[in-house]
């Protein structure tokens, strides 16, 4: 009976969540506009940082793909560096209340303080509307918006999908070859990949 | 010195009698768990035959409700991985997978596996294998699933002892043929097509002449992760003894020139799952499409 009403609940879940349209936004195209509160309570829309370079970083602290990253530093550093360049680094959680990775802001700021993030802000996308807006399918899933705001790249954080935080050294970057290439006005090299991850718990 | 030697060999020769005894009986080495997963490397025989080919199984048993992901795991998620180490001249093939279930993520879409799940290898041993026995041994990483996801490992060994008779079929052989059974079949008398339509991509599927059992409903999973959209609906309309299965693609994508995945159609309460690799006709554009021939 358990599993039945889970499965149903489920299809039902997944037909209602499926009637609200899953965009899919290509490399090129105008990145959608949005405006979310971060973890102190700061608010920001895109239209704040046009003429910047803005990275979307899709997070769930608990997800093993994300703590991958963030545990050795590697997240952190790569905010760090490619702030310090002028990009606007912005984390977005999307996970619904009662779901893995929901917080309340106090609690992310000890997450936050624990963990350390050199992103400018993290942001609570509570009702999941802005991962919906961007597809916005694994944690970690990476946008890169020219300072024009179109979107530039949409994918995968590199190319060895595990979980394993020994993979990083020898991966191939896709974010830090996306950020490097706009910020120097030349295309990005590999605009799409296939991100991986944890799904976004909406 | 003969004193000291008298009860250490008799004990010594013991332990080798015990030693011997449980390499006689060629068993794989205990299941190991981890999480949700209890992971173990089985074998349809009991002994090896230098040259006779023979197949194992990475056997992974999930706990209800976990699930671990098919080869393309779909919108999230991670297949299983095997890493071995073979003795010289040992060949092990492909991990094979049975085929998926579709598990939703709401709004997106996973395929996975759930419950006892039997990954078939077939092993080709040198027909100069040398014994007295021979183990294979492996890494098995695998991310497993449910709400959250946990990444798990497993160190397994499958030790058989080496003969020149043909091995007798082990404890695990009737789970092995039952997985054999199970797995995507070529369907050689099945007419497969697949055509571009307008933004759609249709694959359409008969069988054979003599085969008078109708299609209820069909589900078509890719090998690739960027040709459809796992989360679309896919449609089946029936007809001609068969049907055609409307799949969404994914936006601007432009048509592969194969479709390789697994169709599985259900036929009065039972499931056939079939492999998929076929030309696809037609291009994408938004006028209805003209068929370039198969």
């Amino acid at each position: 009976m358990k599993k039945t009403m889970s499965i149903l609940t489920a299809v039902l879940l997944f037909a209602l969540l499926s009637a609200c349209a899953v965009a899919d936004v290509n490399p090129g195209s105008s990145a959608p506009g949005f405006t979310l509160t971060d973890t102190r309570g700061a608010t920001h829309s895109l239209s704040d940082f046009a003429g910047h370079v803005v990275v979307l970083e899709w997070i769930n602290t608990d997800c093993p793909f994300v703590k991958k990253h963030y545990g050795p530093g590697n997240m952190q550093s790569l905010q760090e560096s490619y702030g310090a360049k002028g990009v606007v680094w912005l984390s977005i959680c999307s996970s619904t209340p009662g779901k893995q990775g929901h917080f309340t802001p106090e609690e992310w700021n000890q997450i936050l303080e624990a963990n350390g993030s050199n992103a400018k802000a993290v942001l609570l996308d509570t009702d999941g509307q802005v991962g919906l807006a961007y597809g916005a399918k694994t944690t970690p899933h990476l946008f890169v918006i020219a300072p024009d705001g179109t979107l530039v790249y949409n994918g995968a954080i590199d190319d060895k999908p595990s979980t394993r935080s020994e993979d990083i050294e020898g991966a191939r970057s896709y974010i830090s070859e996306a950020l490097d290439a706009v910020l120097a006005g030349e295309p990005v090299p590999v605009a799409r990949t296939t991100p991986y991850g944890c799904s976004v718990k909406y | 010195m003969a004193q000291r030697c008298g009860v250490r060999s008799v004990r010594m020769k013991l332990f080798t009698v015990i030693l011997v005894a449980m390499i006689g009986i060629g068993a794989s080495a205990a299941p190991v768990r981890d999480g949700p997963v209890v992971a173990e490397l089985i074998a349809d025989t009991l002994t090896v035959t230098p040259g006779q080919p023979f197949t194992i199984a990475l056997r992974m048993q999930v706990d209800s409700p976990w699930h671990i992901y098919w080869i393309n795991p779909g919108d999230s998620g991670l297949a299983p991985s095997l890493d071995w180490t073979l003795p010289e001249g040992l060949a092990v093939g492909d991990m094979q997978h049975p085929p998926p279930l579709a598990i939703p993520t709401p709004p997106f879409m996973t395929y996975g596996h759930t419950g006892d799940v039997v990954f078939l290898m077939e092993v080709r041993p040198p027909a100069d294998l040398s014994g007295p026995t021979v183990t294979l041994s492996a890494e098995v990483d695998w991310l497993v699933c449910h709400e959250l996801c946990i990444p798990g490992f497993a160190e397994v060994e499958l030790s058989l002892p080496v003969r020149a008779e043909p091995g007798e079929p082990s404890e695990h052989a009737e789970i092995i043929a039952a997985a054999r059974s199970q797995r995507p079949i070529e369907g050689v008398d099945w007419a497969l097509t697949a055509q571009v339509q307008a933004d759609r991509l249709i694959l359409a599927a008969s069988p054979p002449t003599d085969d008078a059992l109708p299609i209820d409903s069909a589900q078509f999973f890719p090998y690739s992760r960027t040709v459809i959209r796992h989360a679309a609906p896919q449609t089946w309309h029936a007809g001609g003894g068969g049907g055609r299965l409307e799949l969404v693609v994914r936006d601007a994508a432009e048509p592969p020139e194969y479709l390789s995945g697994v169709l599985v159609v259900q036929r009065g309460g039972t499931s056939l799952a079939l492999r998929v690799n076929i030309p696809v006709a037609g291009t994408f554009s938004s006028r209805p499409a003209n068929p370039k021939g198969t």
